[in-house]
């Protein structure tokens, strides 16, 4: 069953995400034996430290950040914190409870922190790998609002409470869901308890169904939802009689709307209908009816999508995660456009077959979701998946919401541990056929981790106090050995099976770095199998220009290609088909070719 | 078989790609071939570069070298990239960047049942099939007969039979079938009237709802078929255009003018004739004539589609030409193949 799978994926979820906020648990309406114990002292001081830190930089964006629609994508979460784990019984329980009972305006420096990975990702001990594998670990279950016109809103949530049973039934010529469009604030939403239907093992709730907001405190922004069986859309809940031919006689004087400002706001808060306010509106409106059939049609549309009544929730899945991603703030995703995303997952013919290996720094695991997407459940391909930091950046591996079957074989590594592993077998427990000595690499990559971060130091004190058993476990990580003497961390098994895995060498190669790629494409491709294709992502052309040039001169590259690409949305309304207005230029760049023997 | 698994060695009766100086040909494994007597000769590939006997292909690895009578080349193993690239044409096929993007927005993933009409050249077949077996399927149709049979024994060859049917229908006039009804996670139409097709991509769509993509050159055709999508209660409607583009990079010398030291009256020594340079200058004069630039330009832009729209124009138009017509026409075509 997917969704209980879900919750034994539990050591890796967003861990260290929900770590940067408050350690309070809301234990409103949650079953007290299924929540999180605080973990070890150590890393709670570390969380609080964290959360300053963080408190103090939210600060900053607050004061800088314009409202931004996308600020709500995150209702739900709340300054209230880590997110309780819930057991698989807990789905199977009606749960009726409130999000996030706040009314702050969270969201957005919420995703800030929550796409902010890299700061806590390289600045840390290289050693210092705690958090990441803490059993304990907070859950969530991501889903995505959704609506008609193509936007899309994240929300790292349980989904079971919003388990709608599907209706079999699909209304052939059922109108179009209007535009659902979060105006930056936190709307609270108080979900249906769950149909008695009890979930049938396997099943997959697909929610289709479009979800009504009845607002219940308006001030507080708080509705209940009900499911609709049937949406409206403003413009056949408003009839519009009286059209203009042109735009000749109306002038933009500001006087053409006599509601005031503060009226509106009344208006706003007061009127339970959005059909109400904007015919309220569209009334005291002196130009409305002299504007064109198209200008009011607009007209209509903007305030559909402000005035939202609906939305609708749905599975998340690649394309949503990388338009969310990819609109919230490309930046955030090396600018890896949804295009060029989907080129590098044909271009490396990522398929539910072979050993895939990813070199992903800076992406929030956008890459390591698109490729291990495309690898499949029940199949037999498995993904590498190397960052430099001490835990791999996992936003959107998280946000697809796979089961614990796929999400297992994705192998997260340090990239620096797993070739220490290949390279030296620094485990003394490992079997000794690993331990493929070769001095040069290793001597090049100390020199790389010099260059990059200075990890020089902090690996050889590792390497110098560890003796024995605990070879690699930093002394930070002491306190944690000594709870469970025995076992190793599972970080240092994941290492063990990457060396296995690049042993046996790997069938495609995705590199989408911050770092100049000449190297790390130079000690990557060495693992890729004669004849298979790799991919170098970067968001501007110039690193791999240099590489273009030094892999022309050698001669085991063929098809070796530089494209970029550019894409545009179209309008397409009957008489008014045009271009977007708003065309993204930068997509990244790739390099892409097969590796010769 | 070549296209079903990863593969270390090539075998008899694969398909392999032949890398050759930045060309791409693929050519079918067969130590002998029928000559146009009907009798078996010995298979010899000619390329530009000599001939390459095929027969020496069994047993090499795959990415390694192979030499040729005047050079040499090295052999790949297709993927649907490099098949699409090489495929014989059979249609006008769709590539690899719009590729990509269908199966991105089909939310396509192993497992899912997808539709696709018309089958081609089976480009986007071997696509699909790539990206949704081992567990699920690809519904294929093409209103020509010829061709879906030829597709058939294709994907029978490359050893993609399981994961793929192949049907010869016209489903504008007949929808996918019964069996299809509420089978598909997505439905792909690359048909020159899709908005007729969108009923029948209806019946064909989960009940739980699923994804359609439909590909044309044309912007009237999509308007239509957007027209009829939202009839049909579709939501998240969008179109969209991807254009790849190459980039060739070079190093290149670019010449330096310097014009700073006319500003300043330099002197000759007269023994020695060297240049005596005033105190006041000379770090800013530059100490090279030449710097050493990588230099990106774009090679090509693939406008696939406008040229598609032209040529159909331009048939067109040939059909009732008269004598200036035709001058027009050969300017404007000689135009486009310079592109």
């Amino acid at each position: 069953m997917k969704r209980g799978a879900w919750v034994d994926s539990g050591p890796m979820g967003l861990s260290h995400d929900y770590g940067t906020l408050p350690n309070e648990i809301n234990t409103k309406n949650i079953n007290e034996s299924l929540i999180t114990k605080s973990p070890s002292t150590q890393s709670e001081k570390l969380r609080v430290e964290r959360h300053k830190q963080t408190e103090n930089k939210l600060n900053d964006r607050q004061r800088l950040s314009v409202e931004r629609p996308q600020a709500s994508a995150f209702a739900g979460c709340s300054e209230e914190g880590v997110r309780p784990i819930v057991n698989q019984e807990a789905y199977t329980q009606p749960d009726r409870r409130m999000w996030n009972p706040g009314n702050k305006p969270v969201p957005q420096e919420f995703i800030d922190v929550l796409l902010d990975e890299e700061e806590l990702d390289i600045d840390e001990d290289h050693g210092e790998l705690v958090e990441e594998y803490d059993a304990e670990e907070i859950l969530n279950m991501p889903v995505c609002i959704a609506e008609p016109d193509g936007s899309l809103f994240y929300i790292p949530e349980e989904v079971h409470v919003l388990n709608i049973p599907v209706d079999t039934e699909r209304a052939g010529g059922s109108p179009q869901c209007p535009t659902v469009e979060m105006s930056g604030e936190v709307h609270v939403l108080d979900v249906p308890a769950p149909e008695p239907a009890p979930e049938v093992p396997g099943e997959v709730h697909v929610l289709v169904k479009s979800i009504r907001m009845i607002p219940k405190n308006k001030r507080n922004r708080e509705y209940d939802l009900e499911i609709a069986e049937e949406t409206v859309d403003l413009k056949s809940e408003i009839d519009v009689k009286i059209s203009g031919t042109d735009n000749r006689n109306i002038f933009d004087d500001g006087l053409s709307q006599k509601l005031t400002a503060a009226e509106i706001v009344d208006l706003k808060s007061d009127a339970n209908k959005a059909s109400y306010i904007v015919e309220t509106l569209i009334s005291n409106s002196n130009t409305f009816h002299n504007k064109t059939e198209f200008s009011q049609d607009k007209y209509l549309r903007k305030k559909e999508k402000k005035y939202f009544e609906y939305i609708q929730i749905l599975r998340p899945n690649l394309r949503m995660i990388s338009e969310i991603l990819y609109k919230l703030d490309p930046s955030k995703i090396q600018g890896l456009r949804t295009d060029t995303l989907s080129q590098i997952m044909t271009l490396c013919n990522i398929n539910s077959e072979g050993i895939h290996l990813l070199y992903d720094s800076g992406s929030n695991g956008l890459l390591a979701a698109a490729l291990l997407s495309a690898i499949g459940e029940l199949s037999g391909g498995k993904l590498i998946h190397m960052h430099p930091g001490n835990m791999s950046q996992k936003l959107a591996l998280m946000a697809m919401n796979f089961g614990a079957e796929q999400l297992d074989r994705c192998i997260s590594v340090n990239v620096y541990s797993a070739l220490r592993q290949y390279y030296q077998g620094c485990d003394t427990n490992s079997n000794g056929n690993l331990s493929v000595l070769e001095n040069s690499k290793e001597n090049e990559l100390k020199r790389k981790a010099d260059d990059i971060i200075g990890h020089k130091n902090k690996i050889a004190k590792i390497e110098t106090l560890a003796d024995g058993e605990n070879n690699i476990v930093s002394p930070t990580d002491s306190h944690k050995i000594d709870q469970s003497e025995p076992k190793k961390p599972k970080w240092h098994y994941l290492n063990i099976n990457a060396s296995q895995l690049l042993s046996e060498k790997v069938d495609s190669l995705v590199i989408a770095s911050k770092e100049d790629p000449q190297n790390i494409f130079n000690e990557l491709s060495a693992f890729v199998k004669p004849g298979r294709p790799f991919v170098v992502y970067y968001n501007v052309a110039e690193p791999l220009q240099q590489l273009y040039m030094t892999l022309k001169s050698q001669n085991n590259i063929a098809a070796l290609r530089l494209t970029w690409n550019w894409m545009r949305n179209y309008q397409i309304l009957p008489e008014r088909t045009h271009p977007e207005v708003m065309m993204n230029g930068s997509g990244g760049f790739l390099l892409s070719g097969y590796i010769l023997k | 078989m070549s296209f079903r698994n990863y593969k270390e060695k090539i075998d008899e009766g694969d398909i392999v790609i032949l890398y050759l100086s930045n060309n791409l040909y693929a050519l079918d494994v067969r130590p002998e071939i029928k000559n146009t007597k009907g009798d078996m000769v010995e298979n010899v590939y000619q390329t530009p570069f000599g001939a390459l006997k095929v027969r020496n292909l069994i047993g090499a690895d795959y990415g390694s070298r192979v030499e040729l009578s005047k050079g040499w080349g090295h052999v790949l193993q297709p993927t649907p990239e490099l098949w699409s690239l090489t495929l014989p044409h059979r249609t006008q096929i769709i590539y690899t960047p719009d590729i990509s993007m269908i199966l991105l927005q089909l939310d396509l993933i192993p497992g899912s049942v997808v539709v696709e009409a018309g089958t081609g050249s089976g480009s986007l077949t071997h696509a699909l099939i790539r990206r949704v077996r081992p567990h699920g399927h690809v519904y294929t149709f093409d209103f020509h007969e010829h061709r879906a049979k030829i597709a058939r024994e294709e994907f029978n060859e490359h050893g993609l039979a399981d994961f793929v049917t192949t049907q010869h229908r016209d489903v504008l006039a007949e929808g996918f079938g019964e069996d299809l009804k509420a089978k598909a996670d997505a439905v792909f139409l690359d048909l020159p009237k899709p908005w007729d097709g969108v009923t029948h991509a209806v019946a064909a769509i989960k009940e739980q709802g699923g994804r359609f993509c439909s590909f044309s050159p044309c912007i009237e055709q999509v308007q239509r078929t957007c027209l009829a999508l939202k009839e049909h209660g579709f939501q998240d409607i969008s179109t969209m255009e991807v254009l790849q583009n190459e980039l060739k990079v070079t190093r290149r010398n670019v010449p330096v003018r310097d014009l700073s030291f006319l500003k300043h009256k330099f002197e000759v020594d007269k023994e020695t004739k060297h240049v005596l340079r005033p105190d006041n200058i000379g770090d800013d004069l530059c100490s090279s004539d030449v710097l050493e630039y990588i230099i990106m330009y774009i090679i090509f832009i693939m406008y696939v589609i406008p040229i598609e729209v032209y040529q159909y124009s331009c048939n067109k138009i040939c059909k009732d030409l008269n004598d200036k017509l035709y001058e027009w026409i050969y300017a404007h075509t000689y135009i486009r193949s310079a592109r």
